[in-house]
């Protein structure tokens, strides 16, 4: 039953990633030319010419959608333009970045979250949840490039604590993992509170209650396992909307070299074949984390896999 | 009744998650203490540059980029370069080369000197370096800057003919951004990620994710002026992360900073540009062929303004040419249409053409090229023109601009820069072939094509000196301002910047 859930799911993630592969070539090729897009403005048309010729721009569209999907297959997007070094190569050397950033990211996140939102929901209308309620409201409502430049004005200029920018360091890790966590844990925090009190209220908290059984041992025994899916799966949507958007933001903030950094360099380069590469490995990564939490909640959960 | 947890638990929590950071930040600031000591011990051989981009593989004959150059101007070196004041000198050459005809230059190379990976610099390299760029197959950015070269004729091993399609007298113009690259290494792969050559400074680590680090070459074949011993070349794509790391000490130099953002910077280094920001006008059709609204249409823009507002007062105003103050055949007599709104609005009643539409086409591919363009519309409007402003796709502005004839908009908003510091940059805009141009005069084509051939240097000057002042008189164009380069550098860092923007790191001392 698992092994045919997990086929039908990676069949749906194959779509996807082909759909998204279709419309990254429909907007570079039909929508844009790649060709003159690459070319510095001063450049002939005789360069121009023979760079489409290059770039092989000058096939039917069909062919070239073809050749395209196969070289994709094999993760061969060609020659970025702009760094003179295969493509793939390019993200895949950027990856490990973008993954120790996400990672560290999600942990401060996870770390703050799930006690507060536990502590707040165990004690609704207290002063506690006011609080928690209010500086997660805070956390989520903070625009992540403001809450960069304000971290890195008050640790790295101010008192000289932490690197302004760059990577390989821990220190260096600090500010953008706390700029990616602090919104994610205000959501998260919310999420989680939400999630505890629709439990706490239901009916076998009551008789677990009713046998004298501890709040304490309940929370872990019974509401965290059945909370656990809920929150994980907004964790799984918190962890791809961090891999296919926020770090761009982060990482161009801290000059921190991921692939969400590769990204912004691609689009001002113009470097189309870099950003085919990105969107496409992007893509894949999020179908299969996706992939991952679905397995992880199919585990967790068998009435996921028997339902379907 | 289960026990109520404490209430306090909540704060706990958070006093317990504010004092591990604390914690952590305060172990990362005794480390970051003792790295700032050791910092200011380096001081005196260190600097770190802070680019908006990274750099791309180290090939200077490909691409045409000045973050590439922030490396390779340091690495490299051509047969001439240019001073700092923009005057030609012969640098790997042994003098400047001699026109031994029309169409043949004659360059002697200087001996004995090895690129750093032990090939020798000689004719051949030289010839091989011009010819890889002047391949169209390699597809290099600089093509169309050697395209008047026919052949390249090895005399002897110090001794290169270069012979070109037609009397080419900008060819030792040509020269500085042609640099030699060593002829067997450049086939490697390695070429691209760890560059030999036979400048001032070596490369040492970096390539890819950086940052990148440069070293003193304590073999440097020539007069050794560079005193820093190493140079990190770090990429922060952020504006306000790049002035941090400036504040904070951890770089000393940020290139290309905004006007507005000069004064948050602890010191600031300027040059003239290179850059012409221009609004080419189709005198041939439409509302600007009558050349009273041409006119009108530049007495109307305030360009002091310009300069004051949305510079800052990093601009001048641009003296009615599209041309870079610094580049030969600059005509200084030339003065710009002064602001005058009765004027424009009198000769546009003259023409006929008062409440007509104007167009006016921009992109956001040059800095401030939709601000400039808005400025512009409303200066227009200020006079009773309507106008509609278009800021398109890029590739559908290049259409605009490279239009002829009716296609081509009314008013078309440009920034070219003068590369080659010499006016015949000019003739895109203003002789009939050119490629950005919509101006039409037989007498400036003449000009222009008599000047390109000229080889006296007072005679040239003078047929462009007079091309300049016919097409200002035509009002062909509207040449805004010239603006400058914008540098935040530390307290301690001494240089001046150059008008090519390139960063010459013997050039820069640490007081």
């Amino acid at each position: 039953m698992t092994t045919r859930y997990f086929v039908k799911r990676v069949l749906y993630g194959v779509v996807v990633v082909l759909g998204v592969a279709t419309v990254v070539f429909v907007a570079t090729h039909l929508l844009s030319d790649p060709a003159r897009k690459m070319l510095p403005i001063s450049a002939s048309h005789q360069q121009y010419v023979t760079f489409r010729h290059q770039l092989g721009l000058d096939r039917p569209l069909l062919t070239q959608f073809w050749s395209y999907l196969r070289d994709a297959s094999h993760l061969d997007f060609g020659t970025s333009i702009s760094l003179d070094t295969s493509a793939a190569h390019a993200v895949a050397s950027r990856l490990p970045h973008t993954f120790e950033l996400v990672g560290f990211g999600l942990a401060i996140a996870l770390l703050i979250a799930i006690p507060l939102g536990v502590i707040s929901a165990t004690r609704p209308g207290s002063a506690a949840d006011s609080a928690t309620v209010g500086t997660s409201l805070l956390g989520l409502s903070l625009p992540q490039f403001w809450l960069g430049a304000v971290l890195i004005l008050f640790f790295a200029v101010q008192l000289h604590w932490l690197p302004t920018s760059g990577a390989g360091t821990f220190k260096q890790l600090i500010m953008p993992g706390l700029t990616l966590a602090l919104p994610i844990a205000g959501r998260v925090t919310q999420m989680v509170r939400s999630t505890v009190i629709d439990e706490l209220n239901k009916q076998y908290v009551t008789a677990a209650r009713a046998k004298g059984l501890s709040l304490r041992y309940i929370l872990v025994h019974h509401v965290f396992r059945n909370a656990l899916v809920p929150v994980s799966s907004y964790v799984s949507l918190e962890t791809t909307k961090s891999l296919a958007g926020a770090t761009v933001v982060v990482e161009s903030v801290f000059a921190y070299p991921g692939v969400g950094y590769l990204a912004v360099q691609a689009s001002k380069a113009d470097d189309l074949i870099l950003m085919q590469a990105i969107a496409v490995i992007v893509a894949l990564i999020v179908v299969a984390t996706n992939l991952l939490f679905d397995l992880f909640h199919s585990v967790v959960d068998p009435r996921i896999r028997l339902a379907r | 009744m289960s026990p109520r947890p404490r209430r306090s638990s909540a704060v706990a929590l958070v006093s317990v998650l504010v004092a591990a950071l604390a914690v952590l930040a305060g172990t990362t600031a005794a480390a970051s203490a003792r790295e700032t000591a050791t910092g200011a011990r380096a001081a005196t051989s260190q600097i770190t540059i802070a680019l908006p981009s990274a750099v791309p593989a180290f090939d200077p004959q490909k691409y045409d980029r000045i973050y590439l150059r922030a490396v390779t101007d340091n690495i490299y070196e051509s047969l001439l370069a240019r001073d700092s004041t923009g005057a030609l000198y012969p640098q790997l050459a042994a003098a400047m080369p001699k026109q031994l005809n029309p169409t043949t230059w004659q360059f002697k190379i200087r001996k004995g000197i090895k690129f750093t990976n032990g090939e020798p610099m000689n004719a051949r390299a030289a010839a091989y370096s011009i010819g890889r760029i002047a391949n169209p197959a390699f597809n290099s950015e600089l093509l169309s800057l050697v395209d008047s070269i026919k052949t390249l004729h090895v005399v002897n091993a110090y001794t290169l003919n270069v012979i070109t399609k037609t009397p080419d007298v900008l060819l030792p113009a040509r020269m500085p951004v042609i640099k030699v690259v060593p002829p067997n290494y450049s086939k490697t792969s390695a070429f691209l990620r760890k560059p030999q050559g036979t400048g001032p400074y070596l490369y040492v680590s970096g390539a890819g994710l950086g940052p990148i680090v440069l070293k003193r070459n304590p073999n440097y074949w020539g007069k050794q002026t560079a005193t820093i011993q190493t140079i990190r070349i770090r990429a922060i794509p952020d504006l306000s992360t790049r002035i941090s790391a400036l504040k904070a000490g951890e770089v000393n130099l940020v290139t290309v900073l905004p006007p507005d953002s000069a004064k948050s910077v602890p010191k600031v280094a300027t040059a003239v540009g290179f850059e012409n920001p221009t609004v080419v006008l189709n005198t041939g059709f439409g509302i600007t062929k009558d050349v009273r609204v041409r006119k009108a249409l530049n007495l109307a823009i305030d360009k002091n303004a310009i300069a004051k507002s949305l510079f800052a007062g990093f601009a001048a105003v641009s003296n009615c040419q599209p041309l870079s103050p610094s580049s030969f055949g600059y005509n200084a007599a030339l003065k710009p249409y002064s602001y005058d709104p009765n004027q424009a609005k009198s000769l546009l009643k003259a023409a006929g053409a008062d409440g007509k539409t104007v167009t006016l086409i921009s992109s956001d591919v040059f800095t401030n090229g939709p601000q400039l363009a808005q400025v512009i519309a409303s200066f227009w409007s200020a006079v009773g023109l309507k106008v509609n402003m278009q800021v398109p796709q890029f590739n559908d502005y290049l259409k605009d601009l490279f239009a002829k004839g009716a296609d081509h908009p009314d008013a078309v908003y440009v920034s070219t820069s003068s590369d080659l510091l010499d006016a015949s940059s000019a003739s895109r805009q203003l002789t009939s072939s050119g490629v950005q141009s919509a101006y039409s005069n037989p007498t400036v084509d003449k000009l222009f094509t008599q000047a390109e051939g000229t080889a006296d240097p007072t005679k040239r000057k003078a047929l462009y000196a007079s091309a300049l002042k016919t097409s200002c008189n035509d009002a062909a164009l509207i040449d805004l301002i010239t603006p400058k380069d914008i540098y935040g550098t530390s307290k301690n860092l001494q240089w001046t910047p150059r008008f090519d923007g390139s960063l010459l790191y013997a050039t820069m001392k640490l007081k």
